[in-house]
């Protein structure tokens, strides 16, 4: 779950470098949600 | 004459220098001192590297009001999410989690930096004339070398983050890498 984060971020990070995808903003905020879901999720844990 | 998108291009990339940095201080403590990190804390690195990703847009396609509203997004979600940490721990005899650097925990650091950023973004924001480039966008050696280490700080970020929960949640309190265990 937590580890989806880190590779969604993966992913539009190495389109910084090499190519950027068309939609690199879609992708982007879809990481953010997808952050902000989790967080939900762990927000009563330390 | 200031060139005010040369002062956004640099302001930037040491923007970008200074995410890398904080992530490998958290990162070398992690390995170091075996100081496991939480989900909050997991949360607030991601939020690092979401601000980090529009530094590095900035720099490799041009300074975009776009790209400063995206890290102002990942800024409020970062702060949020150290604060949200901090309620916790708030409670007296409460020792907090993790280790301590210069006498604040590393959350309560993470809640300092958020702050620093959104202050920073508002700061850009203010300098309206960088947005405007007059000159082609120039990528030299120290910007390739700043990306390539914060793509470097994603990967090892999403393999302890493997090894420690695998593909399920978090541990509430880690103490040992999950996909390690004997």
């Amino acid at each position: 779950m937590m580890v989806l984060v880190f590779l969604l971020y993966l992913i539009v990070a190495v389109q910084i470098f090499y190519k950027q995808g068309k939609y690199i903003f879609v992708q982007y905020a879809v990481c953010l949600l997808y952050t902000l879901y989790v967080f939900n999720y762990h927000s009563h844990l330390v | 004459m200031i060139n005010y998108n040369k002062v956004h291009h640099l302001g930037n990339l040491l923007g970008l220098l200074f995410i890398c940095i904080a992530l490998t201080v958290a990162f070398i403590d992690q390995i170091s001192a075996h100081d496991l990190p939480c989900p909050l804390c997991l949360l607030q690195r991601a939020c690092f590297i979401a601000v980090g990703i529009m530094l590095g847009m900035n720099l490799y396609y041009g300074i975009k009001t776009s790209h400063y509203g995206f890290m102002l997004f990942a800024g409020f979600l970062g702060l949020a999410i150290s604060v949200r940490q901090l309620y916790l721990h708030i409670n007296f005899g409460d020792p907090g989690y993790g280790d301590e650097i210069f006498g604040l925990h590393f959350y309560a650091w993470a809640a300092i930096c958020f702050i620093a950023i959104l202050a920073a973004i508002a700061s850009a924001l203010i300098l309206e004339k960088g947005f405007i480039s007059i000159n082609p966008i120039v990528i030299g050696w120290p910007e390739k070398a700043v990306i390539i280490v914060f793509i470097l700080l994603i990967s090892a970020n999403l393999f302890s983050t493997f090894f420690e929960c695998g593909f399920t949640a978090c541990p509430d309190n880690p103490v040992s890498y999950e996909l390690l265990r004997s």
